[in-house]
This record gives C-alpha cells, structure tokens and sequence, in this order.
C-alpha cells in the first residue's frame, strides 16, 4: 500500500526492513482501516476548515490569482520525545551562539579580532547593518523570533538547512494545522500523547513583554506592525495580534514624539514599549533606511537607539543568517559556547575559491546553487532536476558573480507518508521549529513541516507548490 | 586659539508640514586638538529630546514637532579651545573597531575612473602618510573647488567626473579610494575658520580621518591639501556625509520647502 525507497531516503515512517516505527505504529493502524474515499473526504474537509479560517498566502511572481490556500496533507509527521529532545538542545544552542555573534559584531568584533570570521565578509556585507554599531537592545537580545530549517537525511542525521532570524513566517500554520487536526481526526489524539503547539502565541507575548525597554513602567505596550493587507504573510501578522489581544498596525497608526514612539488612538496617543515588525529592515523606517519608504515610522529607528522602545527582531539580524555568513556558524558556535556544534551545517562550496567553483561547475548536475540574498526558493538551481539549458546559464553566472552564489549538495531529505492522487505515497518533508528569546529561550515543541507534493521534488517551498503538514511531538 | 561657533539651521515650509522629525549630530566632542569651553542647542523640545551615542562616536539628539507648523530653527552655539596637533586625534571614545570604516556606502561607491586612480596608490601602505598626502594631491589635481556643480546627494564618482566640487565632494573621493584599497577611512564634518577677525561662512566643512598606525587616526583636508590645525573644529563623523550629516530630517507634507544653513565663526581678539 505504501511503498518507499528505502536504499536512497529516510523515510519517517517505514523502516528499510518494511517495519513501521513505533512512533507511528497508530497511524499505520488508522491508515490501514481508511478507505481512499474516506481520506478523500477528510481531506475534502480540511480544506473547508481552511478556507473557512480564511489562511491564505500570497504567491509573488505567479500570473494567476495571487492569493491561494497552501496545501495541506492530513497525515501528521511525527517526532518522538528523544529526537526532539537533541533537537531542542542543537536549537538552544545555535540560537544563543548567533546571538552572541550578533553583540559581538555590532560591538567590539572579537571573533573578527581571533581570526575566526573574515573582517571583510563582514564589515563590506550589505546585510551588516552600521546603525546598529554600539547599541545595546533590552536584555542584549537581537534575534527574538527565530524559524530554523533542518532537514533530515537519516535516522541521527539532521541538518540546518538556514537560520531565518530576521522576520520569519510560518507560525500561524504551525497553530492553524494543529487546530485543524484536532477537528478531523480527534481520535488520533485519544491514541497519542502530542505536545501541544496553541500556547506560542502566549509565549510570544511574554517574550516580548520581557524585552521592553528597562524604563518601561507598568505592563508594556505592544503592537504587530505590519507592511499591510498586500504583504503575503498579513495574515499571520493579524492572526498574531488577535491571539496576543494586541493592536495590529501599520506606519502610519505610529509616530514619535520626544524620542518615544506612540499609537494613535480614539482618545489621546498610547506610548509603545515593544514593536513586533513584520516590515524589513530597508522599509522600517525612513529617516534612517530607505528615505522612500511609505511603511515606516519615521523616527523609529531613532528611538530605538534612544532606548525608549525595543524593536523584535533587532535590525541587521541578517548578517547572522546570510548565506555566505552560514558557512562559519560552526565556527561562531565554537568561538562563543566553547562546545562542538550539537546540530550540523549542510557543507557548503565556496565559489569565490577557485578550486571549488571549478569542482561546482563541473558537477552542477547533482547540486544545488543558492543566490547568497535570495529566499523563498527563488533564484536557486537544484542540478538533479534542472535542464542543460538552466545548467549552462547558472554556471555563466557563477562565472560572472561567484561571490553571490553558494552551493550544496542535493540532499537527500527524508520522506514522509503524504495523500495524493495516487493514494500515499512518499513525499520529500523539512522542518521548521519556531524558537523565542526574551527572558527565557521558548522553543514550541512542533513547528512546521513543508512537504513537497510534487513527486520526486525536493523544493518544500510554498512558493514553489509545496504544502504543509501538522508536526507532531510525542510526550514520554 | 578660541573659536565662537554660531550654526543656524532653518527650515521653512510653503505650506504647514504636520509632522516632522531630525536627528542633529550637532555636539563636538573634546580631542587632543579641541576642547570643549561651552556649547548649547537651542531646537522645539531639546529639553525633552531623545539622546544617544550612536556607532562613530556622535552625541545624538532625536526632536519632532507634531502638528502644523511653518519652519523649523535649530540652533548650535559655543566656544571651543583648539590648538595645532598637525591633524592627529588619536583614538575617540565609542568608536567602532577600525576595518568598519572601510564599508562601501551610495556615496562613496568606486567606479572606472576612481578603481584607476587608486589603481597608482597600490602598494604605497608603508608609508601612509605620504600615501594620504600624495592622495590630497591628486584629487586636488582633478578638482576644482566650486560649488552649484553638486549638491549633498551628488556620489564620489559623480562629482570626479564633474571635475569640480565642495569640500564633501573632495572628502568623498578621498574616502572611495582609500575603501577601493581596503583602507579605512572616515568622513569628518566641523568647522574652518579662515583666520582671526570674523566671518560668516557658507555652510559646515568636511575632511576626512584615517588610520595611521602608532598615531591613530589623522585628519586629511583634501579641499586644502592640508591637515587640520588649530583652524579647525570637528563637529561629527560617519562613513559618509549622510551618516555625518549634522542635521538629518524627515516630515510629512509635500510642498516645497527652504533650508538655509548659516555659520559665524569668530576668533574673540586677545585682551
């Protein structure tokens, strides 16, 4: 009924030998005793709950109607208490070294200064940001929110794919994937003990009330800002603010006054202590970024860096998840904790080394090229299931721009049980776990599973047809 | 020799701007060529003003005016104490670590015409004050100082190809070739008084500093050729004239408006 390919990936639930694993002995039983027609209607029936919650993303680059449901499977990937445990453990870990990379770099450079990162790869980095020199957040936070990628290739075999630690999405699939599961199959969870993943936006809040700013009086005031309707992610920037009971707002609902920034309201202007942005760097705030930039606040960067509001996610956060920064995290993991990375990097070419790049552009057939500041899946090359022609024009770029590409090997994620057309059927999954630092490092147990539900692809990105799947975390 | 510094700058709107913020960089701070006698800022809502030291050493002051208003006025004054250390500050308090001041910025972007004549001063880093002196020289063999040719978003590259500037075009050569070499170098914006008596000036200065080792950073006049002396006082720095700017605002509203930016530096004559 559900055949893998054992001899070349991972699959979650099968083992090589045919056996199930015990982490999904009950969902083998109750995909045995589902018939393709009653899976067909609970699938027919997420998609109305969807719809009805009204979750969709925009797709940007696509002629067609620009705002679509992401696909959503019904079968759960599972992850047993012991394999989360290391996970969470590599996660704390690579999420305080970065943030301790991220003072270090805006500071005094000491990993620049030991010789461990390139002073130049660095300082001349357009993601570096100089505004951000000498500032010292509340509690010595940059990156609050943080998605991290990992992907597995074997049984003990996870690696990190990217740190997103700028503005990362996501969340509200993670939440809304569990919400809906827990209409259609409830008695799933009557045969399992799954961690829950509904308390992130409670501590999401008190994440960042922690980081208000140290004169901040009384309960903090926090807002979502948003770039607005037309953003692909507005809905989860709403969906956030309704969970938190906060205000939603745009640029021009804020505005500063004597160094502190405040809310327009029916009576008379609230003081903010905390602004969760969803608005990039560049657009943040016109005075000092970007001086075309409508969605702003002008002023807020400046108070920021007066101390009278906390911005999350710090500004410049992108020099520790730039593409060509990632290759020295093991390194900054070393330099910072004085431990050995728990979670490893995919090994990466440089082609600014000569001898690499001719190895690259001989064998891009099995590789993936990633452009060093793109993201979302575009711009990128996978070798294995690219035509002679995309092949020939990614090795004239390399040439022309080696220092804006980095390359991987195509890995070989791990598959997971998945309802298509066909029946289930094997389909290539990533995770992404939502990690919180304020106070205290939050990680939900969860997180979200991108599943490519094209056969034989391994692009997991909504934007390239991927869907989503609920991640379950077992309790002991 | 004392120097009494008056800097006005005011803005003035056709129609009334509703809401308009700045952030002055407009207090100096004491080198071993400058101290410090007395110095004010006179703005709407200083007294209640955001303030802060940002990355390249600036003591920053964040005002904003809500609702509608005509102009703004934003006045520094004081006195300052110099003396001539043949252009060396040495080392500032809250300055980044050096190689931050080797980042390209907009304005200070390399293309053929600078990469070429950088291209001549490779290879000369042993000596670098002989390097930095050589550089003046250069530039001021290209450009002519003048101004109407450019305006404060006018690029290094641009104002070359010009061949003519004001002291910001001059600094900024100055600083896209040193980052061309790899070589950091800052932009320095203050004051230059032309000799004792007094006088009203145009508008700020602006030269450069660069690192010298065993001395520390050294400040370069590329519009005069010429370190700064007991002439000079060093009001703020940044990567570039944006970063150093004194004044830097931003206000909703569209109409036109008016800047006009007035210095009067005077040298009280020895009882």
């Amino acid at each position: 009924m559900y055949s893998t390919v054992p001899d070349r990936y991972f699959d979650e639930m099968v083992a090589p030998d045919g056996s199930v694993r015990p982490a999904y002995r009950q969902i083998a039983d109750w995909l045995r005793s589902q018939t393709r027609k009653d899976l067909r209607q609970t699938a027919a029936n997420a998609e109305g709950i969807f719809r009805r919650l009204g979750i969709t993303f925009a797709v940007y680059g696509s002629d067609q109607s620009n705002e679509r449901l992401i696909p959503f499977d019904i079968i759960p990937r599972i992850l047993s208490a012991a394999e989360w445990r290391r996970l969470e453990r590599g996660i704390e870990q690579r999420v305080r070294a970065l943030n301790a990379f991220l003072h270090d770099i805006y500071h005094r450079q000491e990993i620049i200064r030991a010789g461990r990162v390139p002073e130049k790869l660095i300082v001349l980095n357009s993601a570096f940001c100089p505004e951000m020199l000498g500032h010292d957040p509340a509690r010595g936070v940059y990156t609050h929110i943080i998605g991290i990628d990992l992907v597995r290739v074997s049984e003990n075999e996870f690696y990190v794919l990217e740190d997103n630690l700028r503005t990362p999405s996501g969340v509200s699939y993670m939440i809304e994937d569990r919400e809906a599961m827990l209409r259609l199959v409830p008695e799933l969870f009557a045969r399992y003990r799954v961690a829950p993943v509904e308390s992130y936006p409670e501590h999401l809040r008190r994440t960042l009330q922690s980081v208000a700013p140290p004169g901040c009086k009384g309960d903090p005031t926090i807002v979502v800002l948003t770039p607005g309707i037309y953003n692909s992610a507005f809905f989860e920037h709403s969906f956030l603010a309704d969970e938190m009971g906060i205000e939603l707002c745009q640029g021009d609902d804020l505005f500063v006054d004597d160094g502190f920034v405040y809310m327009r309201t029916t009576q008379k202007p609230k003081r903010v202590d905390v602004v969760y942005r969803r608005i990039d760097d560049d657009f943040l705030d016109p005075l000092t970024f970007r001086r075309d930039s409508t969605l702003g606040v002008p002023g807020l960067f400046s108070a920021y860096r007066a101390g009278n509001v906390t911005i999350v996610n710090a500004p410049g956060t992108g020099i520790a998840d730039d593409k060509a920064v990632y290759t020295y995290v093991p390194q900054i993991i070393e330099f910072y904790t004085g431990e050995k990375p728990l979670l490893s990097n995919v090994p990466t070419y440089n082609c600014a080394n000569e001898e690499e790049r001719a190895y690259v552009l001989d064998h891009l057939e099995e590789l993936v090229v990633k452009e060093v500041h793109g993201s979302g899946g575009y711009g990128m090359l996978v070798g294995p299931t690219s035509t002679k022609k995309e092949r020939t024009e990614f090795a004239r770029r390399i040439k022309a721009r080696p220092h804006n590409y980095i390359v991987q090997p195509t890995l070989a994620l791990s598959t997971c049980p998945t309802f298509v057309e066909s029946g289930i059927a094997p389909r290539h999954v990533d995770l992404r776990p939502f990690v919180l630092v304020g106070d205290q490092i939050r990680i939900t147990p969860g997180g979200l599973t991108r599943v490519a539900l094209k056969n034989g692809s391994l692009v997991v990105n909504s934007s390239q047809g991927g869907g989503t799947k609920d991640t379950w975390i077992l309790e002991d | 020799m004392q120097i009494r510094i008056e800097h006005a700058t005011a803005y003035s709107y056709d129609e009334p701007v509703r809401y308009a913020v700045q952030e002055l960089r407009l207090t100096p701070v004491d080198t071993r060529g400058q101290k410090i006698v007395d110095w004010r800022i006179e703005a709407p809502g200083i007294e209640r003003a955001g303030t802060w030291i940002d990355g390249f050493g600036n003591r920053v002051h964040l005002i904003s005016q809500n609702g509608d208003h005509g102009g703004l006025l934003i006045r520094a004054s004081g006195l300052v104490e110099t003396a001539n250390c043949d252009g060396i500050v040495g080392h500032l308090p809250n300055m980044p670590p050096a190689g931050v001041f080797a980042r390209v910025t907009a304005l200070t972007e390399a293309d053929r015409a600078i990469e070429a004549l950088a291209a001549g001063f490779r290879g000369r880093h042993r000596d670098p004050i002989a390097l930095y002196h050589a550089l003046m020289a250069a530039i001021r063999e290209r450009m002519k100082f003048d101004t109407g040719h450019t305006d404060a978003t006018t690029t290094a590259a641009a104002a070359l190809k010009a061949g003519h500037g004001v002291c910001q075009d001059f600094a900024h050569i100055f600083l896209a070739i040193c980052r061309r070499l790899g070589l950091p170098a800052r932009y320095v914006t203050g004051y230059l008084v032309a000799d004792e008596g007094e006088a009203e000036v145009e508008a700020n200065h602006a030269w450069v500093e660069a690192e010298v080792a065993g001395l520390g950073w050294v400040g370069f006049d590329p519009a005069n050729g010429i370190c700064p002396d007991e002439h000079y006082v060093r009001l703020a720095c940044g990567l570039d004239a944006t970063t150093a700017a004194p004044v830097r605002g931003i206000r909703r509203g569209a109409g036109p408006d008016r800047l006009e930016v007035r210095v009067t530096l005077k040298v009280p004559t020895e009882q």
